[in-house]
Formats: C-alpha cells, sequence, structure tokens
C-alpha cells in the first residue's frame, strides 16, 4: 500500500522526469498552490515553465475541529504547472495516476466540466475536475487569465488533491486514517493542529487586528511597487488573501462586505501581475 | 461519388455543448458544400464528449464548375478603329480566354464587352484547407479557450486531431497545429489511437473500441442500460439530467449503489440534489418513495463493478454527511431567528437589504390578501419565513444545495412547528410546482411583482432577450400564477401599492405597460393566442389579467371556428372607429331624432341588449355575450348598407355619430375588435 508521502515522491519523480522543476511549499499562508508565486507570477509571461511542488493549502472556513473525516483546514495539493501545455497533457496526466498504483482500466475515471475561477486573483481557466469513480481528485485548468491579465501563452495547472488520491489508494473513509509513512497516520501528525487552528480561526482569531492588517497589507502593495519591489508587494497580495479567509471564518464579513474585500484583493493581484510582467518586459499585453 | 467523414476529436467537451456543436457542424458543413457547389446526399453526425463529427454518405470528388458572364469595359474603350484595345486584352486575360471570345452586352444605354469565365469547381482538400477555420470559429459556443501559444482560433476545448477521409483516402490540410489524417481514438481507458481504413469503416471501428459515436443511439443504450439495473425501483425522471450523462460517457454502462437508510430522514429533495447535481446519480425510488440506492452511469465496463460502485458510495455518503451537517446546525434554532441576519444580505445594491424586501413583500401580500379573501394570518407568516433559508448553512454554504432556496424554507418551516398552511404556503411560492394554496400563490405574486417594480423603477430594462436579472421570467411566474390557479387581481391596483410600498412616486405607466406587453407575448407562447386578440382585450380596459387571458381565449376559439363572421365584426368595428375618429364632439343619441329604419332597429337592438350584456360579461359568460353581440352586428351591417352617416344635417349627423359611438361602446366592453389584423387588409 503506497504511504502519503510514498505517493508525493512518486508525484515528484514522475514529473521531475518530464522536466519540471521540483520546487517546495511556499512560506506564507496560502488558499491554494495557485496561490504560490511559482504559479501566479510565472503563468504571466511568455516563457516556457515547468514546475511541480506540495502545497499546503488553508482554508480556514473549512476546518470541522477534526471532528469531519472529510474535512479539514489544512490539506495538501499536487500542484503542477506546464507552459505551454504538451499535446498530450491528459495522456501524461492519466500515465501518473498509473504512476500512484491506480489500475485505471478498471475504474471510472471522468473529465468533467469545470471552469475554475479564483475571483481574488483575478484567474481563470477553462477545464475540468476529474473523478475517479464518482470522487473528484484533481482540478484540470488550462489558465486563460491571471491577476485580471489576458495570458498569451496558456499555462496547463493540474491539482492533485493529496489526502483525496491517498483515501483512494489506502482505501481508508477518513483523512485522519490515513497512513503517512509506516509509522504514522495523517491524525498522528495532524489531529491536534487541526483541533487548535480550527479554535484560532472560529474563536480567538483578532478581528480588529486582521481588519488593520488587511488595510496595512492593502497599502503596502502600490508603495512597494513604486520602489519596483515586485516580489514583496505580491506576499502582500498572499497575505491579503489569508487575512480575508481568516476575518470570513470569524463570521466578521458581511455578505455585502464580502464583494468588497474579494474587489480588492482583486485590484492588488492585477497591479502586481501588471508589475511582473513589466519587470520581464512583457508589459505590451493588455491589463 | 465516395462516403466521406470529418471528425474533429477534442478534449472532453461541456456535455451541453455537445448537441449544439453537432448540429452546427452539420450546418456549416452543408452550406459550404453547398457554396462549392458538391453534389452530396445522406448527411449524418457523430457527437461524444471526445469528438463531434460529420458523415457524408456520397460526396461528389469536385464542386461543378461553372460558367459566369463578367461584364468589362464599355465598348468604346475596348475597341478602336475595329481593333481591341489593351484594356480588352487585359480584361480577357483576367478571365482567362482570348479576345475573341469576347461579345457585347447592353447596359441601360451603354454597351459594354463581357467574356465567360468558367469557375472551376474545388477539389475536397483545397475546400477543406481553405475553409476549415472559418468552418470551425463559426460554430457557435458559451465559453472559448486558447491552448497553443499565441493562438488565433479559440475553442471551447483544446481540438487534438482530426481524421478527414474520402473513401479510403486521406484529405490532408492542416488546421493550427495539426495535420489531417486517417487516425482517430478509441475509449480513453478501454481503447487507444485507431487507424481507419475508409470513411465507411468509421462507425463501426468505434463501436469495436468501446465508443458509441451515434448521440441518440448512445442515449438508447443508456436508458436500456437503466432499465436492467433498476429492479422493481422506479429512476427518478429527469431528461435534463440524462442528457448530461450522455454528455459524460462514450460508453455507457449503469451500475446500482446504496446509501445508508439514515440519510432517506433528510429532506427528499435534498437527497436527490446530493445525488444528481454533484454526481450525476439518479435516485430510485419505491412505491413513489425515495429508497436507499442509487443508479449511476459509469464509463467504463460494468464488469468492474465491484472496484467501482464503493468509492461511488463513499463519496455520495460524504455529500449526504455534509447535508445532514448543515441540517443539524440549522434546525438547532427556529426558521423566524433567521429572519433578524437577511437585514446583512444585499438583495439589490440600490434597493437594500433581504430583510427590507421581505417586509415590503409582506405588506404586498397583506394587500394582497385582503382583495383576494386570503388568509391574513397564513399569509403574513410565510412572509416572515420564506426567504429566511438564505441564511442558514444548507443555502449559504451548501453548494449544490443552493438550488433548493425556497424549498429548504418550507422543510425548515415544518421542522420548526410552524403550522401546515404556512409550510404549504412557502412551498407554494417556489412554483417549483402549481401553487395549491392561495395564500402560496399569493406569496409567489408578491415577492415577484415587488422584484420587478423594483428593478424598473433603477432604470433597467429588458432589451430582446438581454434580460441578466431575470425580470421576464420574474414576470411569467406571476402569468403562470395567476392562469393556473384562476386569480382575479387588478394588477395596475397592485403595481400603484408596490410602488406606495417603496415610497417611490412614479407614474404605473411604464410598470404597467412592460406587464401588459409581455402578456401579449406570454399568451402568444405559452397559450396560442393571438397577440392582436390579447391587445384587444386588453384595450377594452381590463386590468384584471385571469379575465384577459379568459377573454382572450374565447375570442381566440371564436375567431378559429367562425372566421368570416369574425372578420366582419371586424371590419364593422374598424369602419365605426374610422367615421367616429373624423367626429369631435358626439352627443347622446336623442331618439326623437331618429328616421331611418334601419337605424332606429339597431338602436333598439343596442338598448335591448345593453343591460344583458353587461350581466353576461360579469358572469364571464362570453358565448353569451357574443350571442348578444352578434344580434348589434347584424344591424350594423344593414346600417352601413343603408343609412349614410356623414349627412349635412348638423343634428342629424350628430345623432347617427352618437348611435355609432353607443354601439362601439357595446363592443369594447367585449374587446376593442378595432384593433384586430386582418390579414392582407
Amino acid at each position: 500500500m503506497l504511504t502519503f508521502d510514498e505517493i508525493i515522491l512518486r508525484l515528484q519523480r514522475f514529473w521531475k522526469d518530464r522536466g519540471a522543476v521540483i520546487m517546495q511549499p511556499y512560506n506564507s499562508e496560502v488558499g491554494a498552490g495557485t496561490f504560490n508565486p511559482a504559479t501566479f507570477l510565472r503563468v504571466l509571461d511568455t516563457r516556457e515553465w515547468r514546475t511541480a511542488y506540495v502545497e499546503p493549502t488553508r482554508r480556514p472556513k473549512d476546518g470541522r475541529y477534526a471532528e469531519n473525516p472529510n474535512r479539514v483546514q489544512q490539506y495538501h495539493q499536487f500542484q503542477v504547472i506546464l507552459k505551454p501545455p504538451p499535446d498530450d497533457v491528459i495522456d501524461i496526466y492519466l500515465q501518473s495516476l498509473k504512476e500512484l498504483g491506480i489500475d485505471i482500466e478498471k475504474h471510472d475515471v471522468r473529465f468533467v466540466e469545470d471552469d475554475w475561477e479564483s475571483p481574488t486573483l483575478g484567474a481563470w481557466g477553462l477545464g475540468w475536475e476529474v473523478w475517479l469513480d464518482g470522487l473528484e481528485i484533481t482540478q484540470f485548468t488550462y489558465f486563460q487569465q491571471s491577476g485580471s491579465v489576458d495570458l498569451r501563452v496558456p499555462s496547463a495547472e493540474i491539482t492533485y488533491g493529496l489526502e483525496r488520491i491517498a483515501m483512494f489508494v489506502q482505501n481508508v473513509d477518513s483523512i485522519f486514517d490515513i497512513r503517512w509513512n509506516d509509522r504514522y497516520t495523517w491524525g498522528d501528525i495532524y489531529r491536534e493542529f487541526e483541533r487548535q487552528w480550527c479554535v484560532y480561526n472560529f474563536e480567538e482569531a483578532d478581528v480588529d487586528f486582521h481588519m488593520k492588517a488587511f488595510d496595512f497589507y492593502e497599502r503596502e502593495v502600490p508603495r512597494l511597487l513604486e520602489r519596483g519591489l515586485v516580489f514583496p508587494a505580491y506576499d502582500m497580495v498572499i497575505k491579503m488573501s489569508h487575512t480575508f479567509n481568516v476575518l470570513d471564518a470569524r463570521g466578521s464579513i458581511s455578505p455585502s462586505q464580502r464583494a468588497i474585500y474579494i474587489g480588492r484583493i482583486r485590484r492588488a493581484a492585477n497591479m502586481v501581475a501588471k508589475a511582473y510582467l513589466g519587470m520581464v518586459g512583457e508589459d505590451e499585453g493588455k491589463g | 461519388m465516395k462516403p466521406f467523414i470529418l471528425e474533429l476529436g477534442v478534449e472532453e467537451l461541456p456535455p451541453f455543448e455537445i448537441e449544439s456543436l453537432e448540429e452546427q457542424l452539420k450546418e456549416n458543413f452543408v452550406k459550404v458544400l453547398n457554396e462549392e457547389r458538391f453534389e452530396f446526399s445522406g448527411i449524418r453526425t457523430y457527437s461524444t464528449p471526445r469528438r463531434i463529427a460529420v458523415f457524408v454518405q456520397t460526396l461528389s470528388d469536385r464542386g461543378r464548375d461553372v460558367e459566369m458572364e463578367e461584364v468589362g469595359p464599355p465598348l468604346e474603350i475596348a475597341k478602336k478603329e475595329g481593333r481591341w484595345t489593351r484594356a480588352a486584352e487585359g480584361f480577357a486575360r483576367r478571365l482567362g480566354i482570348s479576345v475573341d471570345e469576347l461579345y457585347e452586352v447592353r447596359r441601360g444605354n451603354k454597351v459594354y464587352v463581357a467574356g465567360r469565365k468558367v469557375q472551376k469547381g474545388r477539389s475536397i482538400e483545397d475546400v477543406l484547407q481553405d475553409r476549415i477555420g472559418s468552418i470551425i470559429s463559426s460554430l457557435r459556443q458559451k465559453k472559448t479557450m486558447r491552448w497553443l501559444p499565441f493562438q488565433n482560433i479559440p475553442f471551447i476545448r483544446p481540438i487534438r486531431w482530426i481524421l478527414a477521409l474520402y473513401g479510403d483516402r486521406v484529405i490532408s490540410f492542416t488546421f493550427l497545429n495539426l495535420r489531417s489524417d486517417r487516425y482517430t481514438y478509441g475509449h480513453r481507458l478501454l481503447s487507444g489511437k485507431l487507424e481507419v481504413p475508409s470513411a465507411q469503416e468509421y462507425e463501426r471501428i468505434l463501436k469495436e473500441n468501446y465508443v458509441i459515436p451515434d448521440r441518440l443511439e448512445r442515449y438508447e443504450m443508456m436508458m436500456r442500460e437503466i432499465e436492467e439495473e433498476k429492479g422493481n425501483l422506479e429512476p427518478y425522471r429527469d431528461e435534463s439530467l440524462y442528457r448530461e450523462i450522455n454528455g459524460l460517457v462514450e460508453y455507457p454502462q449503469a451500475v446500482v449503489g446504496q446509501f445508508d437508510e439514515v440519510y432517506l430522514e433528510l429532506p427528499e429533495r435534498v437527497v436527490i440534489t446530493a445525488m444528481k447535481v454533484h454526481q450525476r446519480y439518479i435516485a430510485l425510488f419505491e412505491n413513489g418513495r425515495l429508497a436507499s440506492k442509487f443508479i449511476a452511469i459509469i464509463n467504463n465496463l460494468k464488469e468492474y463493478r465491484d472496484n467501482i460502485v464503493p468509492g461511488l458510495e463513499k463519496v455520495l455518503k460524504a455529500r449526504l454527511e455534509d447535508a445532514r451537517f448543515y441540517y443539524v446546525q440549522d434546525t438547532k434554532k427556529p426558521l423566524i431567528e433567521y429572519l433578524e441576519e437577511l437585514r446583512d444580505i444585499v438583495w439589490h445594491t440600490s434597493l437594500g437589504s433581504m430583510y427590507d424586501k421581505v417586509m415590503r413583500v409582506k405588506d404586498l401580500s397583506l394587500w394582497m390578501a385582503d382583495k383576494l379573501g386570503a388568509r391574513r394570518d397564513v399569509v403574513e407568516r410565510a412572509s416572515l419565513l420564506y426567504r429566511n433559508d438564505l441564511a442558514t448553512l444548507m443555502i449559504r454554504d451548501g453548494k449544490e444545495f443552493t438550488e433548493l432556496e425556497g424549498y429548504i424554507a418550507s422543510e425548515y418551516a415544518r421542522a420548526s412547528g410552524e403550522n401546515p398552511e404556512v409550510v404549504q404556503a412557502i412551498y407554494d411560492y417556489t412554483l417549483m410546482e402549481e401553487p395549491r394554496s392561495l395564500e402560496g400563490a399569493i406569496l409567489a405574486i408578491a415577492d415577484r411583482l415587488d422584484t420587478i417594480v423594483g428593478i424598473l423603477s433603477t432604470g433597467y430594462r429588458v432589451k430582446g432577450s438581454y434580460d441578466p436579472l431575470g425580470i421576464k421570467k420574474a414576470l411569467y411566474g406571476i402569468f403562470d400564477t395567476i392562469i393556473g390557479k384562476g386569480i382575479h387581481l387588478d394588477i395596475n391596483a397592485a403595481i400603484e401599492k408596490a410602488l406606495e410600498i417603496y415610497g417611490l412616486q412614479d407614474s404605473i405607466d411604464d410598470y404597467s405597460s412592460f406587464v401588459f406587453s409581455r402578456l401579449e407575448n406570454y399568451l402568444e407562447e405559452k397559450e396560442g393566442i393571438r397577440w392582436d386578440i390579447v391587445d384587444a382585450v386588453i384595450n377594452s380596459g381590463l386590468d384584471d389579467i385571469y379575465e384577459i387571458y379568459a377573454r382572450a381565449k374565447f375570442l381566440n376559439r371564436f375567431r378559429r371556428e367562425n372566421p368570416q363572421l369574425f372578420e366582419e365584426i371586424v371590419t364593422g368595428q374598424k369602419r365605426a372607429g374610422n367615421i367616429l375618429k373624423k367626429a369631435d364632439s358626439i352627443p347622446e343619441v336623442r331618439k326623437e331624432l331618429l328616421k331611418d329604419p334601419h337605424e332606429k332597429q339597431l338602436y333598439e337592438t343596442a338598448i335591448r341588449i345593453r343591460q344583458p350584456l353587461e350581466e353576461a360579461l360579469a358572469q364571464k359568460d362570453y358565448p353569451k355575450a357574443m350571442e348578444l353581440l352578434l344580434q348589434v352586428k347584424g344591424k350594423i351591417d344593414a346600417f352601413f348598407d343603408n343609412v349614410f352617416v356623414m349627412v349635412d344635417d348638423d343634428e342629424l349627423r350628430n345623432n347617427r355619430l352618437a348611435l355609432l359611438k353607443m354601439v362601439k361602446g357595446l363592443f369594447d366592453r367585449m374587446a376593442d375588435f378595432s384593433r384586430i389584423q386582418i390579414e392582407g387588409k
């Protein structure tokens, strides 16, 4: 039986062999692997780029105090970016599932339309969720826009849900029962972590501080961009997004404010995207 | 003449787009064949998630040649002193003929030289190479994408191969990064790349490789599969779901799965939705009640069901568990307590919160309840509950369950111990089926009328099919309710009330004309009643939509059954109308001035039927009313035949005009017949 760490290692090996730069998780809280600058910024320009990495993904609102077998506030994505996408990208992807010991010929694998969109990042693309016996194990997207900028060279983004895949190959019913390696389960490592973060996200996070922090990060974006500091400015966007997610989990954002907050993050992401294209000398594209 | 096949191989298409792409490909391709003058017969099309194809049973190998006349320079320029000029030589060269083949033609007053040019029919290779780009880019699609660097032709999903065969010969052309060839692909998991020797073998080879390329045949196979697997249970019937599934598989196979009966305690539609919306499973019923089993259509062989079904069941369980979590959390407090939370939900940025809307709808519903004799207590309570599900987890966070808005409010109202009439009224508001209670119908009408009036007041207008806020749909919901339930409501008074509740001073004209102009479309679309009849009835001064409908329906049938008679009525009324248009002030009829026996008879008949007509209309006895009017009609015709209205004598003329006005007034009580369109006039 494939352990969780073995799944990661095999995917890394598989994509390394296909020319991907194996990156590491980003060191700031992100809501998806897409936020990692290795995706968000790198997909903007027209140069070739392939990368693959694990991304621990924080979704404060999805936490259930470690009491729900399918929902946690932090899980792991395995993110692959292929720019431009090879013609046989779907076959390569299916090959990667075989690499994980999934006998796809004897299961129901389907590509179900799911057009992905991140209103905060101003990013969208067309693609599918990939079903394995009805379970969504991957989001597959051809990026068309990022940071509200049209992408002249599209990227394929393949986002594996590592826990979902592990539950499938290990045939367990709860995230917490996933074998991480021969000694530890997912629950051994993360159960208490989950519980405490849920307490923080839902009950203890300081609303006033987060509100102020959000405003602060937002002000930093234009200031840093003026000084040509594109990467630090982008980190401010990441922090805006996570701060917003915490406030949302805390129940401090009314539905009417929600759209306003999302718009503020999107505008900041657009500023950074344009500055990045300027930095790499590709700013003739439309914004 | 040989068979021909053109297949575009694509990555998995959105299921709802497949049919339209298939039809458009055929349309575009046939158009090209006609324009290029090919002979062909026996067009068929194929579509699966991974391909759209058009097959031609017999196709000529090139388009027909045609000769066309082209007119060149004027004769005096083409020929000087009996010799062809350079201008003429250039013209002939361009047509590919010699100057001796030119001849003279007259156009108007001038003589020109002309020549015949042969336009060669093109080969299918040349045509496809030249026109494949426009065939593909003129397919209308909801969303398109780019998958190649700096690509200029977007498409709905990446195109990965093109197969084009004429008999056994490859028709070779290029498109984007592809060159057409004789290869296709079978089922993604059960087959691979396939060589197709000739066009007529295309379908057979795909079928042998687990692809049913014919969409309808695949649908039938799916239905047979369902039939075989369902046992003694009844599958959930939902044409749209079935068609979607048919667009998700190339080789449909049905398997049965089950779930824990504990989830049957959830509201039935929640369970059905958990299966349907995301998983595309088909719910099963036993004696009309939901069973704890489902059918899934898989895209692999059912001999692998033991591998596949446990996965399908596990995913469903997680979704049902989510639903149960929402349900348990949401029902911890009674539905009424969510009312305050509606203050935080924006309904429309310039028209306030959902709470504001609910309060307006409450007032409007209560007003209607009084008018229509409904129970005030039920209407009031239901109006304070019917939108509260917006604040619950099931609707706020519940992903696929959001489509159950309204239904969830009714289920939670039931769970909160609200009385059954209130629960029914909330359920009826959703219009998921025809309202059973008057109170629910009132809520349905009031909610939608509030929406329409509010949104129109912001300056929003529906233009053609452009109606992103869906107020036309809302209005049609009102019409459905009024007509389905037979509700007699003065719609202008209701609009006035809605405006008053908003605190708006607007005149009702714009609102009213929106409602009535759409009513004409609605009755034509849904009831097949001609719009001019509806228009005529509306102009009798009715404000009651149900009565407009009933009367227009009657007149529409009357017209169909008595076309001649109907036309005569209209002609008479138009004639009366035209004469009256010329007159300015018309006094009352003075009996002593009636001279001619025909005008006397007309007057007497009109006086005699006036009272009975009012009574018949009040009782909505339209056949009776019509019968009375027909008595007058005979006299009008005689009147027009024998009496001259526009006599010089002022007194006499005015009296005859007054008589006509009185008579037209009687018909106008039924409908303004002068507005009816008569064919050919």
